[in-house]
């Protein structure tokens, strides 16, 4: 019987142990290695990359260098993009000849109960091709559409 | 002995089903009518008339239908109802709580949003609102007084639709006082950073809620306090008022004030903008009325019985296990976000953010209500354990199956990468090491209570299966004893007269002297102090 109430004075003190280890592992990893990746720049990741730091810093002349001139002129104009919570990991990333195919995993972050956490996220893909020897933006998920030309308003 | 009449059969239950269902539908059916007809009556004829006729037809349909049948069924119910077997029926007692709170809510909705835009100066269409309001109003006036003519009132859960009304009346106070804070705490934040807005000011917003304040106050305070609704203990009374006391307020105010501290700290990292500063008003709204019911509630527990109490504690701790639990999945969330760096955007520091806020404040009020370590009584905590562990199991398989979805999606793919996979687990992974980590922790505590369950069963060494109690005042403790220290199913008699109430050690004294071998007893209180013990058969 003493033994056993050892046993059982220690679990939660266990428990509370690995709970701080997994809190503080968290931190430091948060805090030391919280860098963005580093595609080759001029690899189709490295594009998608650059269009995304450009859209998500507000930058919509940069973003819409990278995208076609089809695309471009397509794009609505006026879609802002919330960077606070949003965040763009790299899924897979496939390359066939002149067109390459990024897919993306989108999550946004929000805190407004504890039941509903950093959950929301869906995957979508970039296509790109290759013109003059440097990959451009042909399709995009809707969400990260962030265009400056003006759209003609048809009568 | 209103208590023990015999059903004959199914046929009485049914008769009164379908009886009061008919007139309950005949009764909103002819009250609609009647508000329609006068609300067509005030309202000034306009320019669209076949509206009207239509509106005028369906109106005078309801009223001249439903209005005589009505009356005709009510007449021949209340002259069963004064038999004493048919107003102790449940089904009265249901129709009774069903009518008065529709009423109730149809006229209070209706007079309230009335108010709410005369005060916006929204004049269209007052008069069908008003004429609702007045005549739901003399449908509830009907039940009232039904309910205080003592031949016909509800001898069964009497007090049903007094608990109802009160709990709605505060919801809806609740409700419209966090919808006000909320206007006038953003206009306060509108002044940090300057931003246009458009619709109504917020002096308006904040007048048109009050009807609803008042309003909601008025009807929890009139069934609450002046109908002693507070002094009903026991039962269905103490059920509702743990589930929305303590569990919806405690939620509302943990929700409130962990989102609120994860805003504020967050405001220190990042400038303040709007899309920052936006949600502080209805978290800090949502907070504040949280914690006035909460508080109020945990503190008029004194009143209540132990059981209620314990209760109470137990629901408490539950909250703040689910909120803290879910904290700690989203730490672990935050960690396998920091092992994958992101193409762009964050980095997963909001993440961790919010998870440790949850953590610590879930944590802290399950420290607070659960006390682990202090010596608790086995009994009470089973029915805790067990959803603990329901609840643990179903939110462990969920997040199993999507973790193996992801997994599988990820080794049939050719081209997916690792890092992805990491990203794609991540939120049921943490998740899972924490109902992991609970469960765990539950598991422990479950095993030491059945050790002291199994050892502690029957003091008196003895067992028997079925105790038949007959005494008089409150027996309730007595039963709690009983059970407790013979392990056996008790059941009340009530008996007339003020003198034959007993007391735990007399009745312990009496089980004692009985022989080994009976299985079910009963223990007749013959006067103060006096126990008679009368074997039963089987």
């Amino acid at each position: 019987m003493g033994h056993r109430t050892a046993v059982k004075n220690r679990t939660p003190l266990i428990i509370l142990g690995i709970t701080v280890l997994l809190v503080l592992t968290a931190l430091v990893l948060v805090l030391v290695r919280g860098a963005v990746a580093t595609p080759d720049p001029r690899s189709p990741e490295g594009v998608v990359q650059s269009y995304l730091t450009a859209a998500l810093a507000g930058d919509q002349k940069q973003a819409t260098a990278l995208l076609t001139p089809q695309t471009s002129k397509d794009c609505p104009v006026g879609n802002v993009i919330n960077p606070e919570s949003m965040r763009v990991v790299l899924v897979s990333s496939i390359t066939a000849g002149n067109t390459a195919t990024v897919e993306v995993s989108i999550t946004n972050t929000s805190a407004s109960s504890p039941l509903d956490l950093g959950n929301s996220g869906y995957t979508d893909t970039f296509t790109l091709v290759k013109q003059q020897d440097s990959w451009s933006i042909k399709t995009l998920p809707w969400s990260l559409l962030a265009c400056e030309t003006e759209t003609e308003v048809q009568p | 002995m209103s208590g023990y009449t015999q059903t004959r059969g199914a046929l009485p239950t049914v008769r009164r089903l379908i009886l009061y269902i008919l007139l309950f539908a005949l009764v909103s059916i002819a009250a609609s009518g009647t508000s329609q007809l006068l609300g067509l009556i005030i309202t000034p004829a306009s320019g669209n008339d076949s509206g009207r006729t239509t509106g005028l037809a369906l109106a005078l349909a309801f009223v001249l239908i439903a209005g005589p049948l009505t009356f005709v069924l009510w007449r021949s119910l209340a002259k069963r109802l004064l038999d004493s077997e048919e107003n102790s029926a449940p089904a009265w007692a249901l129709y009774m709580a069903a009518m008065y709170v529709t009423s109730l809510i149809v006229a209070s909705t209706a007079m309230f949003s009335l108010l709410g835009n005369l005060l916006l100066d929204h004049t269209d269409g007052w008069q069908s609102k008003l004429s609702t309001a007045l005549i739901w109003a003399g449908v509830w006036w009907w039940q009232v007084r039904i309910i205080k003519d003592s031949r016909r009132t509800p001898r069964t859960l009497p007090q049903l639709s007094g608990i109802l009304s009160s709990w709605y009346g505060l919801v809806l106070a609740a409700v419209a006082t966090v919808s006000a804070l909320t206007a006038l705490f953003s206009a306060t934040v509108g002044l940090l950073i300057p931003n246009a807005w458009v619709g109504t000011p917020w002096w308006l917003e904040v007048l048109s809620q009050l009807p609803w304040i008042l309003g909601g106050l008025l009807l929890w305070w009139w069934h609450w306090i002046q109908q002693r609704v507070a002094k009903i203990h026991g039962g269905f009374s103490d059920v509702a008022y743990i589930l929305m006391g303590i569990l919806a307020a405690g939620a509302m105010m943990l929700g409130g004030t962990g989102y609120l501290l994860y805003l504020v700290i967050r405001l220190l990292w990042h400038q303040p903008t709007a899309p920052l500063l936006t949600p502080i008003p209805l978290a800090l709204a949502g907070a504040l009325v949280g914690s006035v019911i909460f508080t109020y509630s945990w503190s008029a527990l004194s009143q209540r019985s132990a059981e209620t109490k314990n209760a109470a504690r137990l629901v408490t701790s539950g909250l703040g296990l689910a909120a803290g639990a879910s904290g700690l999945g989203v730490c672990v969330n935050a960690l396998l976000a920091a092992l994958v760096p992101p193409l762009a955007g964050d980095r997963g520091g909001d993440l961790l953010l919010a998870g440790v806020v949850w953590l610590l404040w879930g944590a802290g009020l399950w420290v607070w209500a659960w006390q682990p370590g202090r010596k608790a009584d086995a009994h009470d905590r089973r029915v805790y354990l067990v959803v603990v562990f329901g609840l643990s199991a179903v939110v462990a398989l969920v997040a199993l199956l999507i973790i193996g979805f992801k997994v599988f999606t990820f080794l049939l793919e050719s081209n997916g990468l690792f890092s992805g996979l990491i990203d794609a687990i991540r939120a049921p992974f943490g998740l899972l090491v924490a109902t992991a980590l609970v469960s765990i922790y539950h598991f422990v505590i479950w095993r030491a209570d059945r050790e002291v369950l199994e050892t502690t069963t029957s003091p008196t060494g003895k067992s028997h299966t079925k105790i038949l109690l007959v005494a008089s005042g409150d027996t309730s403790e007595l039963r709690t004893v009983l059970a407790k220290a013979t392990g056996a199913k008790v059941q009340v008699i009530p008996r007339s007269g003020e003198e034959y109430m007993a007391t735990s050690e007399g009745l312990l004294a009496a089980i004692g002297s009985i022989p080994e071998d009976s299985r079910h007893i009963m223990l007749l209180v013959e006067g103060p102090g006096s126990i008679r013990v009368i074997e039963l058969a089987e």
